[in-house]
């Protein structure tokens, strides 16, 4: 029982001391903002990790974006047919894109292809104690490191959204098209009139906080790796469970206080 | 120079994307929030005054007869109304007879102003000017207020009976459907495999169709009757005129028996009165106490006399026949009767006389007499 106890606040202790940390990180790094206008290199940082979030992950993200709004596409069909309300499809498919399924996948996919890259390469760094040389340089490695990392993604993750949410339309539209006998324009405009400006820029919020939770949680647990080759493949499983966690929490209290029930 | 364009190339393929993207959301963006950029100039701005808008939100279409021509710009409270801003196309010609209502676009929800523009007579809408709106039905409150009503209407108790006569039924159906599968009874039979009940329907089905068939070539009665050639039915017709000409006739008294129909007619009481008049004398005549019914009785001395009679009759007649004595020879001979006859006129001369000399003669008597 008392282990138990003692093996709970430790958790608990190991938690607070966690959030904090990443609190800390990524705050110094969001008030870093203004050092990707100033500084040269930091710019060129961050135009290079714009480049990895965004155009590295865009073959993934197409694939995934088509397949899960043919998904969606197939299986409201079925739904809504028996109702002979095929038209549905269209609003169910526009709502839960720009709500919350576009600005989720595209959390997981960043999380996954390019938080967990992120997590790799400062723990590699920090293993190797290249962020300690920094540091005694009196290089501000939040600042040189993360700055580019959290702003190219937060920047690129609401444009990232968008585009899943555009070819997820296109999936669905397709699906509509060739399962259901809803013509290509009509499917596109029945999605246009349920899609509301709310909806949309909620979900680009909801892009934009992601893609600052899954580069801050990375960069953090990037920095906090120890152990060598084997910390480094740890911290990356790590920060891509975090981040699914933080994405997924984020992501239901984002919605709570931008929709009242 | 080449390392410096392998440098640059990765940003200038983030920078593509990144201004497709953007330039991809504000169109959607401009879309979606309803502002015609290219068709803005056609549209004109309508204003409705409605008691309440419903589920009506903001990007709701506006349709007329049915088509789509614009949207909800906005919606706001006024004192005690709520004021509709709506843009539609410039070329949808509203009268001053003009109304709109909230309509539902389904079942399952979302709504849209259903814009009526008026008869063609009216005169022309000016844009300043509001259009009244109905209140959209809802269809909920209407459920509500019945079921209020229908709460208020039934007895609780009546409700509890009915339930119960229904839960009754209910079993009494699931013991049919029960007998039934078990082959019981006049269903359960016929669901029985075996049955024949169903030959027996299908022969008589095939004997209705030969006899349908046979009443539509004429043949029999029923065909003849069936054809339109066939004068029966005329004949009935002219028949039933005749019996409606009886009856109308027997209905304003005419002729005996209509008479007799009548109620102030007599002549029923008058057959009663005969009628009870010949009963009184037939019991009369089975009386053997009367006269007639000593006549009629088997054993009265009357038949014996009558007989007697009757013979006597008989055995006059026959000698009058035969010429014998007086009354027969002057019945069978000429001569005696041309005698009498001559006899007779010569009485009827002599008395002619008389009555002609009968006043000398009694005045000549008188006369002498009194001398």
């Amino acid at each position: 029982m008392m282990l138990t106890r003692e093996a709970a606040g430790s958790l608990a202790a190991r938690l607070l001391s966690g959030l904090g940390l990443t609190a800390q990180v990524t705050a110094l790094a969001t008030l870093g903002l203004p050092r990707i206008f100033l500084e040269r290199e930091c710019r060129r940082t961050w135009a290079r990790q714009l480049y990895v979030v965004g155009i590295g992950t865009l073959a993934v993200a197409t694939v995934v974006a088509l397949f899960t709004g043919m998904i969606l596409g197939l299986q409201l069909g079925i739904a809504f047919r028996q109702f002979s309300q095929e038209l549905m499809v269209a609003y169910t498919l526009s709502f839960a894109m720009l709500r919350e399924m576009g600005p989720f996948m595209t959390g997981i996919i960043l999380a996954a292809c390019v938080g967990s890259s992120m997590a790799a390469q400062l723990g590699t760094m920090t293993v190797n104690e290249e962020i300690a040389a920094l540091e005694m340089m009196s290089v501000s490695p939040v600042r040189f490191l993360v700055v580019p990392r959290l702003w190219a993604m937060a920047m690129m993750a609401p444009l990232l959204s968008f585009y899943t949410c555009v070819v997820a339309f296109f999936g669905g539209a397709l699906v509509g098209y060739t399962q259901l006998n809803i013509p290509f324009l009509q499917f596109m405009g029945q999605i246009v009139e349920a899609a509301e400006v709310k909806d949309l820029w909620v979900g680009l919020l909801k892009a934009f906080v992601f893609g600052m939770l899954v580069s801050g949680i990375s960069c953090t647990v990037g920095f906090c790796t120890t152990q060598g080759a084997a910390g480094v493949g740890a911290s990356t499983r790590r920060a891509v469970i975090y981040s699914f966690l933080a994405i997924l929490i984020g992501g239901y209290f984002i919605t709570r206080f931008c929709y009242v029930l | 120079m080449a390392n410096k364009s392998q440098s640059i190339l990765p940003e200038v393929i983030t920078g593509l994307f990144v201004v497709a993207v953007v330039t991809l959301l504000a169109f959607f963006t401009i879309i979606i929030s309803g502002v015609d950029w290219l068709h803005g100039k056609h549209t004109v701005l309508r204003q409705a005054r409605f008691e309440q808008v419903g589920s009506l939100r903001v990007q709701d279409p506006v349709h007329v007869r049915g088509m789509k021509v614009g949207s909800v710009q906005s919606l706001s409270l006024g004192e005690d109304c709520v004021w509709v801003n709506f843009r539609i196309n410039a070329d949808v010609p509203l009268r001053a007879d003009a109304s709109v209502t909230v309509g539902q676009t389904s079942l399952l929800g979302g709504s849209c102003l259903v814009l009526e523009p008026g008869s063609a007579s009216a005169e022309p809408l000016p844009e300043s000017a509001p259009i009244g709106g109905k209140p959209p039905v809802d269809i909920m409150d209407n459920l509500g207020e019945l079921v209020a009503e229908l709460r208020e209407a039934v007895d609780p108790e009546d409700l509890r009976t009915s339930l119960a006569n229904i839960r009754t039924i209910s079993a009494d159906l699931a013991d049919l459907s029960g007998r039934a599968r078990r082959g019981e009874g006049l269903i359960g039979r016929l669901f029985d495999p075996k049955d024949t009940t169903y030959d027996d329907v299908q022969a008589t089905v095939a004997n209705f169709r030969t006899l349908s068939g046979d009443l539509r070539e004429g043949k029999g009665l029923l065909g003849k009757l069936l054809r339109e050639e066939d004068t029966t039915y005329a004949d009935l017709q002219t028949i039933l005129a005749n019996l409606r000409d009886v009856s109308d006739g027997l209905r304003d008294g005419k002729g005996l028996l209509g008479k007799l129909l009548r109620e102030e007619d007599t002549a029923y009481a008058d057959l009663q009165a005969s009628l009870a008049n010949i009963r009184e004398i037939t019991a009369k005549l089975n009386n053997p106490q009367s006269g007639f019914g000593r006549l009629l009785s088997s054993d009265s001395p009357l038949i014996g006399d009558l007989e007697a009679t009757a013979a006597n009759l008989k055995a006059i007649t026959t000698k009058l026949e035969s010429g014998e004595g007086t009354l027969g020879r002057l019945v069978n001979d000429q001569a005696i009767a041309d005698e009498v006859e001559a006899a007779l006129r010569d009485v009827r001369q002599i008395i002619d006389n008389m009555r002609d000399t009968a006043p000398i003669t009694t005045f000549s008597s008188l006369f002498f007499s009194g001398m």
